[in-house]
């Protein structure tokens, strides 16, 4: 019982954040944007690394996020999806169209396309070379489960595991009902278990 | 269990990614401040937008580089080349939002998903000659599916993909067919943009008034009057069309009412070529061709078709159902008949001269190149027992004439059926 009002406190809180973040892009605050950098930018960087396997074009897809909603939160209604599942939205047909831009050029698959280099540099110089060993590890872990999912089964594992949204925001992100989620999710960890216990 | 692969997948992928470096705050906080909200897209700020990104140098606004002429007409023939193509739409009206993902085949498989703000309202597979049509329970009324034997997909000639594939794009076709004509109600415009980063786009706009008799285009239905504008992107490369965008023109703004983009000759995941019905489904099954398309009791040609009788059936009154097909020949000079070809018109005589007439109930499965169907005629004495009988079938055009007809002699007739409704006797239901 505790937990489940705790879920719900954190739910109101999180619909007030996002009412007062609303208010503040619409009206066009420099503050409201540095709030919605901060609070999205992270998460949809991650989502966009590791569905593109490039840094530079995720960060790209970062800022083109950023500017679609601003541009457009007079569309955005949150009747119908929650704000991070509409910035979810909106990077995720980013990242689309990305994928098709580098199906077109048939360039190197997206994952050889990440170097040490860009990896150091992504990091601000902070990372030291064992940082680097455990990131390209990480990196190589991720890109096999790239390999054993689909687009979607790996798209939803991202938005529930690691940006932690409901599955409710997850259809809205990605089109679809909360049993498609749920079942995609099933199949996806099942996927990811399997993979995950052979490092065990 | 869940909960702590949940928190490996989480660590694995944030030590993979890591942060987005800080000059990208700055970017982003840049470009926020420059760009303004819009609820619609007004043409005058676009073409500030445009001169303002140029100026800054942000890179992800486009700038004209020149004309595209012929781009969208490229487009249209390079679709016909591919294989595959999934198509993902949004069209957004007054009542919401409906997602439409569809992808389509040359293998034999075509998959259609209607979504209305997030929840599956239609779905349509067809792998090979069989298709599923479902629709969920909704307002009280239960989830129901249909699951058909289409004859016309065992035809590789006829498989979903080379018609449809055209069909996605017809009205952009008739957009093709306007260039270089004086059409005072539509305004066309063909160029080429690039972005600062590289990227270069063929882009074909079309800006039109709304017809009492054609209120849409790919998104609507509009009033009449409504002032529409088409923007179609294509890649110079491969002159692939990768996305179609729509906008009405409310006061002085464009409101987007749709979207859809392209992805060509892309692999399909094998999950897309099923479909688990949900429990409390109601299936009907229509069994009737798979029962006899493979089946052939007599075959000839006429100078653009083979014809096929597949099978006779009797039911109990004596009304004679012919299963019958119409292929074309390898060497047809026939023009398209996809979606305008008459029935077939059969002549039928017993073996002691009893007459039959071609009742207008016919079932059809129509095709470019093939087409099935099934006529009943109805005996002239209801107690007449023939036991074989003289069939002359005009398979197309309509009209008799010597060169498009066969006659397949003394086919004999099988006994009557102790059913009525011949095709009800061959359709299962099955609930989920």
């Amino acid at each position: 019982m505790a937990e489940v009002d705790l879920a719900e406190a954190q739910q109101r809180s999180r619909q007030e954040a996002d009412a007062a973040l609303l208010s503040g892009l619409r009206q066009r605050l420099p503050e409201a944007c540095a709030q919605l950098y901060d609070r999205f930018a992270p998460g949809i960087h991650r989502f966009a690394v590791t569905r593109l396997g490039d840094v530079e074009t995720a960060e790209d897809v970062v800022v083109e996020t950023m500017v679609s909603a601003v541009r457009d939160i007079r569309r955005f209604n949150s009747r119908r999806s929650s704000l991070a599942a509409w910035l979810y939205g909106i990077a995720r047909r980013r990242v689309h169209l990305e994928l098709r831009r580098q199906k077109r050029r048939k360039s190197v698959p997206p994952g050889a396309q990440v170097s040490l280099d860009g990896l150091s540099e992504a990091s601000d110089g902070k990372d030291l070379a064992g940082g680097t060993a455990a990131k390209l590890d990480a990196r190589s872990k991720v890109q096999e489960l790239r390999r054993l999912l689909s687009d979607k089964e790996m798209e939803v594992l991202l938005f529930s595991c690691v940006e932690e949204l409901s599955a409710r925001e997850i259809g809205q992100a990605i089109g679809g009902s909360e049993r498609a989620v749920h079942s995609i999710l099933h199949r996806a960890k099942k996927k990811a278990r399997e993979r995950l216990a052979r490092d065990e | 269990m869940s909960e702590r692969i949940d928190a490996e997948i989480k660590k694995t992928v944030c030590e993979g990614a890591g942060e987005p470096r800080g000059e990208v705050r700055a970017r982003a906080m840049e470009a926020m401040a420059i760009v303004r909200p819009t609820r619609g897209l007004s043409r005058r700020l676009v073409i500030a937008a445009v001169g303002v990104a140029a100026l800054v140098g942000l890179g992800f606004v486009p700038i004209p580089i020149g004309k595209a002429p012929g781009a969208l007409e490229r487009a249209m023939a390079a679709a016909e080349q591919a294989a595959t193509v999934h198509i993902f739409t949004r069209i957004w009206t007054d009542e919401g939002e409906t997602v439409r993902d569809e992808w389509l085949s040359e293998q034999g498989l075509r998959r259609w998903e209607n979504w209305d703000d997030g929840e599956l309202t239609w779905l349509q597979l067809a792998v090979g000659p069989w298709e599923v049509m479902y629709t969920p329970g909704q307002n009280g009324r239960t989830a129901a599916a249909e699951e058909i034997y289409d004859p016309c997909y065992l035809h590789p000639a006829d498989m979903p993909d080379r018609a449809e594939f055209e069909g996605r794009f017809e009205w952009l076709r008739q957009v093709a067919q306007l260039f270089g004509r004086p059409q005072p109600e539509v305004q066309l415009r063909e160029y080429r943009e690039a972005s600062l980063w590289g990227a270069t786009v063929d882009v074909v706009e079309a800006e039109l008034t709304t017809q009492k008799d054609q209120p849409f285009c790919f998104g609507g239905p509009y009033d009449e009057g409504t002032q529409i504008l088409v923007v179609a992107e294509m890649d110079p490369a491969t002159s692939r069309l990768f996305s179609v965008r729509e906008y009405k023109l409310e006061g002085r703004r464009w409101q987007q009412t749709y979207e859809a983009t392209y992805e060509w000759d892309v692999e399909i995941p094998d999950d897309l070529r099923q479909f688990e019905l949900p429990a409390g489904t109601k299936l009907t099954r229509h069994t009737w061709w798979e029962n006899r398309a493979e089946q052939a009791l007599a075959q000839a040609d006429t100078r653009d078709w083979t014809v096929t009788l597949h099978a006779i059936d009797i039911n109990l009154s004596g009304d004679v159902v012919l299963s019958l097909s119409r292929v074309e020949t390898p060497d047809s000079e026939m023009p398209s008949v996809y979606n305008s070809a008459p029935p077939l018109v059969v002549e039928a005589v017993g073996s002691a001269g009893e007459q039959y007439s071609q009742d207008n109930r016919f079932g059809c499965y129509n095709a470019r190149h093939s087409g099935y169907w099934t006529t009943t005629l109805k005996p002239a004495k209801p107690n007449s027992y023939p036991r074989s009988i003289t069939l002359t079938i005009w398979p197309y055009p309509e009209s008799p004439s010597e060169d498009q007809s066969v006659t397949f002699y003394n086919i004999p007739l099988p006994p009557r059926q102790n059913v009525d409704d011949l095709f009800a006797a061959e359709t299962e239901v099955i609930q989920y």
